[in-house]
């Protein structure tokens, strides 16, 4: 058994986003502190417009604050330049859009290849990890086939598969069960949620969806771009096993 | 990283007919472009070959002044010392002597003015010349006979055919001549030279103009790639003596200005060309990256880096440049073979007017010649062309910012 010791893998310090909309100056984050241990498994809930993608794209790296500091993995990435963003993306977050957003020109072997060849793994590693990775997803028969010639749900698995091959240190879902209906959401929920136990990768969910709430182990509620709650919960609905996941200690908000 | 041509090369067919379009418009006007060169360096090479053959050599030697003032007195004194000094013709050169002067033909019905009265070195002459090809009556100078071959034009003027007797006056080197010749054949080279220009034998001609061993020129006739080198080489074999070795590049400057000015137009044209087929690719590649904000924004979420877009878009742009220049050679090619080996009247690309330049017409059919030279250059230039038209396109998606591309639908 793993040690369940744990530490940050990401934090957040007096995060603020403002962005303009039009003549509007928007708060979409507003002073914000949160930590995220490694492992963990969690949702960041709230209703529309409450700034749970803005905390997500912050803390992918994909947006930078106006105010305040993101650590991930122990970095600030506020004075990172482009590629240096690009490089800690690639090595340690992973991505799964609500939209799966796969790239359309390549097969789901492809798709999920790309992420090592852009590490530069060689090639014969690859094939090996991929077809490893998508047998775990359950997409091996389906490896040729390009994302047109896939279902909502067998595409959202692909996008986990690209997500996790690379044993990222972290992995950013933006509302993934959203487009997928109630029982495809919950097998990959539990797909996610095996990964995370079986693998230690730490899972954190921007949803509005009760289902994601209930795996999750941890829920952080935004409203108004600020945390209104931080819950634990003993266990999620995906876990089958008492010791796997452990709950970390809940954030300082 | 082959990763990263399939995606370029898939990304290229996503949208089939608009890249087929493109394909068709840049490979279309590569096809043209190759096409036109060679018809280019055909006439051009046609030109070259004409006006050396009539009126030079690839390399002549000639009195220093000659060249200002085609006068009789402005000679080469002692051929043969020059010769000597030259030593033996290496292997495919071929050497021969002229005498160049003007003069007046004469026959009982009428007369005509030589304004290109040549006498020439009977044996070399009719392998280099013209002339001697483009005989339509009669046959070539018998060095025994007191022969003259007349142009068609005159012929019909003085009411004279092979056999027939003419009278030729000029001034010789000291004093007013006239000799009596015997039409032995009558030639149609096109243009003025059909009336202009007779020739007569060398040893009848230095006779009749009291020139001694004298000629107006030594012309030279080698390989047309060695011409350069060739004329430095005699340049410093006949150090010393009081003649001029020039190029043909020298000896013809009005030749070598109108190929120069061709040269230019056929530049300017090609670049006009270029210009639509930039914008063409500009078009296609600025709209695919546009409609793939999204896409291309997913790609740098996941990590690839800002120049890797760049690199992505550029390559899809070469593969387009690559595909369209195969596209065009294959059109291309074959149409430069076809008239390479048919040939293209001259007259049908002036509509029936004879090109006529220094008393020289071209009325041979061009053959389109495309020299590997030439058809590297373009190529190259095409592909140039397509990665700078992709330049900006290709720094549009490098600059994406993935938040924003995220939003978009």
């Amino acid at each position: 058994m793993e040690s369940t010791k744990t530490q940050p893998i990401v934090e957040l310090q007096q995060v603020r986003k403002e962005y303009r909309q039009g003549h509007l100056q928007v708060q979409a984050v507003n002073g914000v502190d949160l930590t995220i241990q490694e492992g963990e498994f969690t949702a960041i809930c709230g209703p529309s417009g409450s700034g749970k993608t803005t905390l997500l794209n912050l803390i992918g790296c994909l947006d930078t604050p106006t105010e305040g500091r993101v650590l991930v993995g122990g970095r600030d990435v506020s004075a990172l330049s482009d590629s240096a963003l690009a490089d800690l993306r690639l090595r340690q977050i992973g991505f799964v859009f609500q939209a799966y957003n796969l790239v359309p020109v390549l097969t789901a072997f492809e798709n999920v290849e790309l992420v090592l060849a852009l590490q530069g793994v060689p090639a014969a590693q690859r094939k090996k990890r991929v077809l490893s990775i998508l047998e775990e997803v359950g997409l091996l028969e389906l490896r040729d086939r390009r994302p047109m010639d896939m279902s909502g749900g067998q595409q959202q698995r692909v996008a986990v598969a690209r997500a996790v091959v690379a044993n990222p240190r972290l992995v950013l879902a933006d509302e993934p069960t959203a487009n997928l209906d109630s029982h495809t959401g919950a097998a990959l929920l539990q797909m996610m949620a095996d990964l995370n136990r079986e693998h230690r990768v730490t899972f954190l969910f921007s949803t509005h969806d009760p289902m994601v709430m209930d795996y999750s182990r941890r829920i952080v509620r935004v409203v108004d771009g600020k945390i209104a709650a931080d819950e634990l919960k003993p266990r999620g609905a995906g876990d089958r096993s008492p010791a796997a996941g452990d709950p970390p200690a809940a954030g300082e908000a | 990283m082959a990763m990263f041509f399939k995606m370029a090369f898939r990304n290229l067919w996503r949208r089939r007919f608009r890249t087929g379009i493109t394909l068709v418009a840049i490979g279309g006007s590569f096809s043209l472009l190759l096409f036109f060169v060679a018809l280019t360096e055909g006439s051009h090479q046609l030109m070259i070959d004409l006006a050396i053959r009539m009126q030079a050599g690839h390399v002549v030697i000639q009195a220093p002044e000659f060249q200002k003032e085609r006068a009789l007195e402005l000679r080469v004194t002692d051929p043969d010392e020059v010769m000597r000094r030259i030593g033996p013709l290496p292997e495919g050169w071929t050497a021969t002597r002229r005498i160049f002067t003007t003069g007046l033909l004469r026959s009982a019905d009428g007369s005509v003015m030589l304004d290109n009265l040549m006498a020439v070195d009977l044996e070399n002459e009719r392998k280099v010349s013209d002339v001697g090809r483009k005989l339509v009556r009669g046959a070539w100078l018998d060095p025994d006979e007191p022969g003259i071959l007349i142009g068609e034009k005159a012929a019909r003027l003085l009411k004279v055919d092979v056999g027939d007797k003419v009278v030729v006056s000029c001034s010789g080197l000291t004093q007013k001549v006239e000799e009596r010749f015997l039409v032995a054949g009558v030639f149609r080279v096109g243009g003025d030279a059909d009336r202009g220009m007779a020739m007569i034998g060398l040893a009848r001609g230095q006779a009749l103009l009291g020139m001694g061993d004298a000629v107006s020129q030594l012309a030279f006739f080698l390989p047309p790639d060695d011409s350069q080198a060739a004329a430095r080489e005699l340049r410093r074999r006949v150090q010393g003596l009081p003649v001029a070795v020039l190029h043909w590049q020298e000896a013809l400057p009005v030749l070598t200005q109108l190929l120069w000015v061709d040269d230019i137009s056929m530049q300017v044209f090609i670049f006009i060309i270029l210009v639509i087929v930039a914008a063409g690719i500009l078009n296609t590649v600025l709209m695919s990256v546009m409609e793939r904000t999204r896409e291309l924004g997913i790609l740098k979420s996941l990590g690839m880096r800002p120049w890797s877009l760049f690199r992505l878009i550029v390559t899809e742009s070469l593969l387009l440049g690559l595909l369209a220049v195969a596209v065009g050679a294959a059109l291309g090619l074959p149409l430069v073979h076809h008239f390479g080996q048919v040939g293209i009247d001259p007259l049908a690309l002036t509509g029936g007017e004879v090109m006529e330049m220094e008393g020289i017409a071209f009325t041979d059919r061009i053959h389109p010649v495309l020299s590997w030279a030439s058809g590297l250059i373009l190529t190259a230039v095409v592909l140039g062309m397509t990665l700078l038209s992709a330049v900006w396109p290709a720094l549009r998606a490098k600059r994406i910012l993935p938040v924003k591309a995220l939003r978009q639908m």
